[in-house]
């Protein structure tokens, strides 16, 4: 039985009353929820905090969901919303006069010669300088880069799961590649 | 780095998925020829390649943990929160809170009858007449006044008080120049030497 037919079926049980399996559906979706929000945050505790909110938000909806589009487009919908939000609120935070203070103090902040040697060793990774210049993309453009050309999905799918038209999510994924393009270039010289 | 418009039309356009398109297929001719292209090109397939290949991240032992379990824990506490708690709390303040607000406007209406500048603070301000039990005192304490034995004078006593005073400095010219030492010390009659 495939991933697919699985969910279908906990589905059903689910629905029928049997909360229990719902165990059982969060671990088979758990790792693409939280593979998906650790590339869109980039670190490991916002990544935890918006895969809970967001299986949260599944328990909460389940009974709603009618399925018109399959369970893993809603679960992507789910998933990309509570980043975007999440992302909003923590900018929000940021936007605070202690934040601006602790920045103006940073910026004073000079690499150690150990952190400049390492920073140079980062240039020869370079999935990692994608993905710490993923993070510094606007939200709006960084998700469908991360949905089409890291977890593969098609436009359409991304079209879906945003709910915007397909020429939408054209345009923002160029964007995205473009700005991410202008960062590594940026970076390398 | 120079890039030509044949490329950056293509670049800037939405159709970069489509190879079997003719555009595409134009671009990739031309920038087999062109460096500055042919460069810029070469960076955006391997970001692409690098992309696709991003390694999956080192999933949290305690992933499934918070996944289910706090989700689950979470969503009952809030769940037990919205069905009687928090209503047995937000209806057994909300009396409370009435009470305090409408107190509160009380208190302010009151505080601003007072006149704050007097050092009786019986006494009412000009534009608000005094309560009952205000003027009962007022009445009270201008007749402890009157009790205190304080003498009546009159104008014609003032005006010949004053005479004197004024043949006094006639005769002592020198209290003039000494204004400080002259003053008259008034003295209450209560005051004692």
């Amino acid at each position: 039985m495939n991933k697919q037919e699985e969910t279908k079926e906990l589905l059903e049980i689910i629905k029928n009353g049997d909360k229990n399996s719902f165990d059982k559906l969060v671990s088979l979706h758990e790792k693409d929820v939280y593979r998906v929000c650790h590339r869109f945050f980039n670190n490991e505790e916002d990544a935890l905090d918006a895969t809970q909110e967001v299986f949260i938000k599944v328990y909460r909806y389940l009974d709603k969901f009618e399925e018109r589009s399959s369970f893993t487009t809603w679960l992507y919908r789910i998933a990309a919303n509570t980043c975007l939000t999440i992302a909003e609120n923590k900018k929000k935070e940021k936007e605070g006069l202690l934040q601006t203070m602790i920045s103006w103090w940073n910026s004073f902040y000079q690499p150690t010669p150990e952190e400049i040697v390492l920073d140079g060793e980062n240039r020869v990774i370079n999935h990692k300088i994608v993905t710490d210049n993923i993070a510094k993309i606007p939200e709006i453009y960084r998700i469908p880069l991360i949905l089409k050309d890291m977890e593969g999905m098609s436009l359409d799918k991304i079209s879906e799961v945003l709910d915007v038209p397909l020429g939408t999510v054209k345009s923002r994924l160029n964007r995205g590649r473009a700005m991410l393009h202008d960062k590594i270039v940026a970076r390398g010289n | 780095m120079k890039k030509c418009n044949i490329y950056l039309n293509f670049v800037n356009s939405d159709n970069f998925d489509d190879s079997d398109n003719q555009a595409f297929k134009d671009v990739l001719a031309h920038s087999e020829q062109c460096t500055d292209c042919s460069f810029d090109r070469k960076i955006r397939e391997n970001m692409l390649c690098q992309l696709a290949n991003t390694p999956e991240p080192n999933y949290p032992t305690n992933l499934h943990e918070i996944a289910f379990n706090d989700a689950i824990d979470k969503k009952t506490e809030s769940k037990i929160d919205t069905d009687w708690l928090s209503n047995l709390i937000i209806g057994s303040l909300k009396p409370i809170e009435i009470g305090v607000s409408f107190a509160c406007i009380i208190m302010f209406v009151f505080l601003f009858q007072i006149n704050h500048s007097s050092d009786n603070s019986l006494v009412v301000s000009e534009n608000n007449q005094p309560t009952g039990l205000q003027k009962m005192k007022i009445l009270e304490a201008n007749e402890n006044i009157s009790e205190d034995g304080l003498q009546k004078v009159s104008s014609e006593e003032v005006k010949e008080f004053l005479a004197k005073l004024e043949e006094f400095q006639r005769l002592h010219p020198e209290s003039k120049t000494s204004v400080e030492r002259n003053r008259p010390i008034i003295r209450l009659v209560g005051d004692k030497r």
